[in-house]
């Protein structure tokens, strides 16, 4: 009975030990991150200051879908596009911008292992507003700032397989 | 296999708010709760039989809640059709509003509703849950859940004209 | 702006013709911070719902109904095993730990692009809108908002940015 024991517990750590190597790490977008961050720091009190649309990649499947079956013209670009997004989420803020802009540049910061700014010219001397996750050659996720004055701060923040046609098909919007 | 924790404890704070909504008392509402969701993890031998666990749940809530107010004979509750007759502290709906902040009236007018009435706008209204789920707890026909839902939104309806016509 | 289709929707909340997701889109509408004047009163009945979620119970109601659910163990018999295999599986823990921490350490060292893959939590995500229709405005929006950001940062062509050196569609 103790051998038989024995080798079901070296089976299990054996087939933990395996599973931790080759599993894929679950992550969180930036976003999320930034929200939990900011509940720890400031308590769910605050949510009247801000917010968060989520987009999940089964609404945005309902979204084409809906597209594709209304087949309208004007929709051919955003029917290019969608495809190639995962998900969305939109963090806005009205009160206190500059706490959170400063709690969204530090999160940036604090992960530059996972984040580095998209930038398009390295002499362009400004605070990068676009800021791009890569796995492997991959454009994984996407992070833009937005900030108008001191009415309200945003952060758009895109999963999705990130290709050069697809920034392309951005820029013409 | 079923599990405790992630099959039957998660239903906990929406048989808490019917049941509260029932009883009107947080400490029944809470024995309630308890009592249901050890009754139904009895019954887990049947549950490849029962269509819906939550539906099966809120029905079990119910009915403990009406057998508790039944025994207590509680004033604030009225197993009839009527419309609870308990005075307010104000007596018009001008002075409520004047008195109270606007959501506690609404919550006050919801909690005047006759029980069944009450019981379809919660699991309407605040579930969320489909008229075909509804009468899946009541124990009625889909047809009676949404006779009844209009009973108890038009009664809200007409307090809020109420509202309109003292000019607010 | 033309309040015309909440309206409708409103006549039909009444007479019980709403669907869930039509009853969701009023909640959403009286949860906004500006509505208008001569609908303001009804903000309270469609926030019933978010005023409803306080109500919930906590830490100790679970502690207390699981103390009548679980049966008590028939602990004599599982400690005299457990009580004998007691040094294999210490053994076998500190193997495991010690793996564990040099595989922690690997992962910590290596940045993203060497790790096997990053895949998303998207299980956990939770649609604010029901709509599509809905979604697709703010999604549109926000993409709006993202191709201007690329254009203030002084990218108006991939290929002219800095990117990886590579000649195909990754970036």
């Amino acid at each position: 009975m103790t051998r038989c024991s024995m080798k079901q517990m070296f089976c299990f750590l054996v087939g933990m030990l395996l599973s931790l190597t080759l599993s894929a790490e679950k992550t969180q977008d930036f976003v999320a991150q930034l929200m939990s961050d900011l509940e720890e720091q400031y308590g769910v009190d605050n949510n009247d200051e801000y917010g968060c649309v989520t987009v999940s990649p089964s609404m945005m499947e309902k979204m084409l879908k809906m597209l594709q079956s209304k087949d309208a013209k004007n929709d051919e670009q955003i029917q290019r596009i969608l495809p190639h997004v995962k998900s969305m989420r939109i963090f806005s803020a009205t009160k206190h911008i500059d706490r959170y802009n400063t709690a969204a540049t530090k999160l940036l910061n604090k992960n530059a292992k996972s984040y580095r700014p998209f930038k398009a010219s390295a002499e362009k001397n400004m605070d990068p507003c676009v800021w791009v996750r890569r796995s492997g050659n991959k454009v994984i996720e996407m992070i833009v700032l937005n900030r108008k004055e001191n009415e309200n701060f945003q952060v758009i923040n895109i999963t999705g397989d990130m290709s050069k046609s697809f920034v392309n098909e951005l820029l013409k919007m | 296999m079923i599990n405790f924790r992630d099959d039957v404890l998660p239903l906990k704070n929406r048989l808490y708010r019917l049941a509260l909504r029932i009883t009107l008392d947080t400490l029944d509402a809470e024995d309630i709760v308890q009592e249901t969701l050890v009754r139904v993890w009895n019954m887990r031998e049947d549950f490849e039989k029962i269509d819906s666990i939550e539906a099966f749940s809120l029905t079990i809530c119910r009915n403990l809640a009406l057998d508790h107010i039944s025994r207590k004979e509680s004033q604030n509750e009225q197993l009839d059709e009527s419309y609870d007759a308990t005075p307010d502290i104000a007596s018009t709906p001008l002075q409520a509003l004047l008195l109270e902040d606007k959501r506690s009236w609404v919550m006050k007018l919801f909690n005047k509703l006759p029980e069944k009435q009450k019981s379809v706008m919660q699991l309407r209204d605040i579930e969320g849950k489909s008229y075909r789920e509804i009468a899946q707890v009541l124990g009625f026909t889909e047809e009676q859940v949404k006779v009844t839902l209009f009973r108890a939104r038009q009664y809200i309806r007409q307090e809020f004209e109420k509202i309109d016509n003292y000019g607010l | 702006m033309d309040y015309k289709y909440i309206e409708q929707l409103l006549e039909r909340y009444w007479q019980c013709q709403t669907s869930v997701q039509e009853e969701r889109i009023l909640r959403d509408f009286f949860s906004q911070k500006e509505v208008p004047t001569h609908l303001q009163r009804y903000c309270a009945l469609f926030a019933l719902e978010k005023d409803e979620e306080e109500l919930h119970l906590g830490a100790d109601f679970d502690r207390k109904v699981l103390s009548r659910i679980e049966e008590p163990v028939v602990k004599a018999r599982r400690n005299t095993i457990h009580f004998r295999l007691a040094p294999f599986y210490r053994a076998a823990a500190i193997v495991a730990v010690v793996l564990c921490l040099g595989l922690a350490a690997q992962h910590s060292f290596q940045n993203d692009t060497q790790k096997p893959g990053v895949s998303y939590n998207y299980a956990g995500y939770q649609d604010t809108y029901s709509d599509p229709q809905v979604a697709l405005d703010q999604v549109s929006s926000a993409l709006k908002t993202v191709s201007h950001g690329l254009r203030e940062s002084g990218l108006h062509n991939v290929d002219s940015a800095l990117v990886d050196g590579s000649n195909d569609d990754k970036m």
